[in-house]
């Protein structure tokens, strides 16, 4: 009986060795992921910022920022309430 | 008795056991906490692993700020400096150069030595031993071995006798040394000499930055050199993405990631991560061989989310800053705040500055005017007035009320309107922007009234957003209150406040009557609001507003087409020392957004418009306009008004 306690107790400590490892493991790849995250969103910012797309929207894809109707640029449809129906 | 000798010597052998073991016991069990301590001090280092600041996004999840891993070069220069002298010394003692050195010590290398010369000069032995330098030995032995050549031949057989010392170096050793300056340099791209200037001046001290805010791949190679004296300190850098557009809101942090303005200095103990701690094992020269454990893991700092919208932050900066360059204003600011929670969606202020370029950081530009600038309002307050005047019965909301000739005196002052308005309803005080009607209905008030009505708007103190540097408003206590105070306050000059609280205070109209406090942080549920004017009082005040912004008002150019709009212009004279500036303006636009459901406020002011046209109906509406057209759309609030109408 006393054996197998003190086996048990080994036991369970290589356990606990193995868990804190691979708890500690897991720890640093969670922050190289947030750091690799840190460094796409970074990247995702830089792409989609405003000024950039606004720039390339006006140069690349000749889109303007007149919005009149008057030229076409912009079409407004309203769309009339539907009747009510009666209730049955 | 007679001693036999096995006997004696066993007994002796025994009492040897027995010492050694007492030793052992007393070295192992009784001193051995001590020991492992005094050895721990000598080797075991306990160094700080760095933490992140929290990240801040806005209200949609898009980042504002955000800590990237970082590193910084430094050296102990006493020691580095005291290696490199010694290595030079050395090869002066010797009278070789290093080529020569490097060619003997792989020309006869054995095992991981190298055999350099035999010394026969005592005093030459003694200067070497005098240097300690790492990986140069002597020694006194007798040998003979076959170095290996490169090529792979046998070379001759060297012999080394006893007689004298030998001199061996480490070649592996002597790399921590040779050639620092220039490997550093290399990796650090800059000069040679620059370094060694560097390093030269601060050749006492023994902590030197040599670069701070590296690539971590860069300093993993300079990690890589294994140089004696140079260490590699992990650290986080901040990012700004959205750069100029938030500076002033964000603030920035300073090179040790301490938060110095902005929200990084009001939250500087929210965001900030807290240092974890890990042992590690050190040679002789400091530098790390094993890591031990971890004592604390870092802790890094906690996020925020703000109530910024980016997009319309950015459509606010770019619209002041095109009315900037067109008006050749001095500094612009703009708010807009969400009706319903009271949030605040957008914060810009100009001239503004890239808070990722350290090199802007300093001067009038880091300056958020929105909070640290204090205005008087001028006639933005004029429908405060109204509204306060019409809930408590005051006036009616036909009530005509006399204005010819376009002037009033009060206790010796003169009052005066652009030009004669004639007689007016309320109505037409606000769309025409008359400061004798405003005096007028201020007048059929009490003063107590009237001063209730500012401070319950907020205007006799801060924002509320513990934004560092604000200036808080003033409004002098009433029992000083004069008839002069009374009407020159109904027309927004004899008190300051921020902008902030102008557009704080304009929540009113979009809340029939009610206020709730400002946030920057998103709210999940909406605040509790307080009544401060009744709402039929309000509503009749929000419609009156809305004339402001229809043909023959002040400001048609605010008009947005498909949405009803509601707003008041301003266009204050600016104070100097003992009174007001001639020709020097700033012009005022505050709007609510779309009338039938507010949804947002907006408040903007251009500070010293130069090119002649300061009205701000021809200034500042338009940066209303641009802006919440926009932000409307963004938002999706649906029209309430034909687009062809108008």
């Amino acid at each position: 009986m006393l054996m197998l306690t003190l086996l048990a107790i080994i036991q369970v400590q290589h356990q606990i060795r193995h868990t804190e490892t691979r708890y500690y493991l897991a720890l640093q790849e969670t922050i190289k992921a947030k750091e690799e995250w840190g460094r796409l969103m970074l990247e995702k910012t830089h792409l989609s910022a405003p000024a950039r797309i606004e720039h390339i929207a006006h140069s690349k894809l000749k889109m303007t920022l007149n919005m009149s109707q008057d030229n076409g640029n912009l079409q407004t449809l309203y769309i009339p309430k539907p009747l009510e129906q009666a209730e049955p | 008795m007679k001693f036999r000798r096995d006997r004696v010597v066993f007994a002796l052998i025994i009492v040897g056991f027995v010492a050694v073991l007492s030793r052992a016991f007393y070295v192992q069990v009784l001193q051995s906490s001590f020991l492992q301590e005094e050895g721990s001090k000598r080797q075991v280092r306990t160094l700080d692993i760095p933490a992140p600041r929290g990240v801040i996004y806005d209200r949609n999840g898009d980042l504002l700020a955000l800590s990237t891993p970082m590193a910084s070069v430094w050296v102990d220069a006493k020691v580095f400096y005291g290696y490199q002298q010694n290595y030079a010394q050395f090869l002066r003692v010797l009278g070789i150069s290093e080529t020569e050195l490097m060619t003997l010590a792989h020309a006869q290398q054995h095992k991981r030595l190298s055999f350099i010369r035999q010394e026969p000069d005592p005093q030459v032995v003694k200067a070497i031993e005098e240097l300690e330098l790492p990986g140069i030995y002597l020694k006194k032995v007798d040998l003979s071995f076959h170095p290996k050549r490169e090529d792979g031949r046998s070379a001759q057989t060297i012999t080394v006798n006893s007689q004298s010392p030998s001199i061996w170096v480490d070649m592996e050793q002597l790399n921590g040394v040779q050639q620092a300056y220039a490997k550093l340099a290399k990796l650090l791209n800059t000069s040679r000499d620059k370094v060694k200037r560097k390093i030269e001046r601060a050749s006492e001290r023994r902590f030197v930055y040599l670069q701070r805010s590296l690539e971590p791949y860069v300093a993993q190679q300079i990690e890589a050199l294994d140089l004696y004296g140079v260490y590699i300190q992990d650290e986080y850098k901040r990012y700004y993405p959205a750069g100029e557009i938030a500076g002033h809101l964000i603030g920035f942090t300073n090179i040790d990631d301490q938060g110095q303005e902005g929200l990084e200095l009001a939250y500087n103990d929210w965001l900030k991560g807290k240092a974890g701690q890990k042992q590690v094992i050190k040679d002789r020269a400091g530098r790390v061989i094993d890591f031990v454990k971890d004592v604390r893991p870092a802790k890094p700092g906690s996020d925020i989310t703000l109530s910024i919208d980016k997009q319309i932050q950015f459509f606010a900066y770019r619209a002041l800053k095109s009315v900037m360059i067109e008006h050749q204003a001095e500094s612009a600011s703009a708010v807009v705040l969400d009706a319903k929670t009271g949030e605040v969606l957008a914060m810009v202020s100009l001239p503004g500055y890239n808070p990722n370029d350290r090199t802007q950081l300093k001067g009038r530009a880091i300056r958020n005017r929105v909070i640290t600038d204090l205005i008087e309002p001028g006639s933005t307050v004029k429908p405060f007035i109204v509204a306060k005047a019409l809930d408590v019965g005051a006036i009616t909301l036909d009530e005509k009320i006399d204005t010819s000739p376009g002037a009033i005196r009060v206790q010796g002052y003169r009052i005066t309107d652009t030009h004669n308005h004639g007689v007016l309803t309320p109505e037409e005080v606000i769309q025409k922007s008359s400061n004798v009607g405003a005096s007028k209905i201020a007048l059929k008030m009490s003063a107590e009234q009237e001063w209730e009505l500012w401070k319950a708007v907020g205007f006799s103190r801060d924002s509320g957003l513990y934004l560092p540097g604000e200036a808080s408003g003033y409004l002098k206590p009433v029992a000083q209150w004069q008839p002069l105070d009374q009407v020159s306050a109904s027309y927004g000059y004899g008190f300051n406040i921020n902008l902030l609280n102008l557009a704080h205070a304009y929540l009113l109209f979009a809340n029939q009557g009610e206020m709730m406090p400002l946030s920057l942080f998103k709210l999940d549920q909406p605040p509790e609001k307080t009544r401060v004017v009744g709402a039929q009082a309000t509503e009749a005040t929000l419609r009156m507003m809305e004339k402001v912004v229809a043909p023959g008002g002040t400001a048609p150019k605010a008009q947005i087409p498909g949405y009803r709009v509601a707003g008041k212009t301003g266009t204050v004279h600016k104070t100097k020392q003992g009174g007001y500036e001639q020709n020097e303006y700033v012009s005022l636009f505050a709007g609510v957004v779309p009338v039938s459901d507010p949804d947002m406020v907006m408040v903007v002011a251009i500070n010293e418009p130069s090119r002649g046209v300061y009205y701000g109906g021809s200034v500042a509406a338009p940066v209303f306009k641009e802006v919440m057209q926009h932000a409307l759309r963004l938002r999706n609030v649906p029209h309430d008004q034909n687009m062809e109408e108008r």
